[in-house]
């Protein structure tokens, strides 16, 4: 999108949410019916379980609503939203940590077993089965590192705009997205060796 | 494993397609919103005693329950009851002179 036109997009959306903000909950259907497909595409990639994704889209939307004050309109309201959408899935996968941590090879299916007790170099593999092996291995990390390597390995986000979309500081980042890298390498390689 | 498989790996993942948007989830947005702000409002005393009707209702089903059964139980050993009245009083009486 051009400069002029990405201009108009967020002049027409600054008029619409303040007709938002003194209208009713039904004028905020149309920023929904806008923004659904965002927020989704950055909440599937925390969790697999459809009708989950669909309750966090809507913590997400419903956040969003009772924060609209704060939104000065100076950036797109995309940005806006996705902060809150990636704020939702870490305080998520916090609480899906606090439930299950262990590796259990019974959830992979027969593909992604078979990858993983491949030869050194190995065919590509199915979106489907790389998403089954990689939410296994991430099991094991924390929250904020599941979330960094994600956002930077999966999503191709740079350190400049994960900190925008999380508030943390660049060195944080960095710091947290070194750690997440090799403790993925090393758990994916504990994979492979049990699974051998 | 190597990092070309772990990159083969990331790449894979990358591929993968975001779920369709549920039908009509803008309504559900608004539903849910419009519940919240339901919750939120401050309610005025007679809707906060309204809630609590059901409560009350059961509150006083039990204790007109619990006087029926005191006062079933009185009739049924009355005359054990005033006997053991009329002695406490005689023995009170008799204590006093």
């Amino acid at each position: 999108m051009s400069a002029v036109g990405e201009n108009e997009t967020v002049k027409d959306e600054a008029e619409l949410l303040a007709r938002i903000r003194n209208g009713s909950p039904d004028d905020f259907g149309e920023i929904v019916r806008q923004h659904q497909g965002l927020v989704f595409s950055i909440l599937y990639r925390y969790e697999r379980d459809a009708h989950l994704i669909e309750d966090l889209a809507q913590d997400t939307f419903l956040k969003a609503w009772k924060a609209l004050e704060q939104f000065d309109g100076r950036a797109p309201f995309s940005h806006w939203l996705s902060r809150i959408a990636v704020h939702v899935a870490l305080d998520h996968l916090r609480k899906k940590q606090r439930i299950k941590k262990e590796i259990g090879f019974d959830e992979l299916g027969e593909d992604a077993l078979d990858w993983l007790q491949g030869e050194e170099q190995r065919d590509e593999l199915e979106p489907g089965r790389a998403r089954e092996i990689l939410e296994l291995a991430m099991r094991e990390l924390t929250a904020e590192e599941r979330l960094v390597l994600t956002l930077q390995e999966i999503e191709g986000k740079s350190v400049k705009e994960i900190c925008e979309l999380t508030d943390w500081s660049s060195a944080a980042t960095r710091v947290r997205a070194f750690r997440a890298r090799a403790k993925l390498k090393k758990i994916l390689l504990k994979m492979e060796t049990e699974k051998k | 494993m190597n990092d070309s498989n772990i990159q083969k790996l990331l790449a894979a993942a990358r591929k993968e397609q975001a779920p369709e948007v549920p039908f009509n989830f803008e309504n559900s947005v608004v539903s849910a919103i419009r519940r919240d702000q339901r919750r939120s409002t401050p309610l005025s005393f007679f809707e906060q005693l309204n809630q609590l009707f059901p409560r009350l209702a059961a509150a006083a089903v039990v204790i007109i329950g619990l006087c029926i059964a005191t006062e079933f139980y009185f009739t049924q050993s009355e005359t054990t009851t005033t006997a053991d009245v009329q002695q406490a009083a005689e023995e009170w009486l008799f204590a006093s002179n």
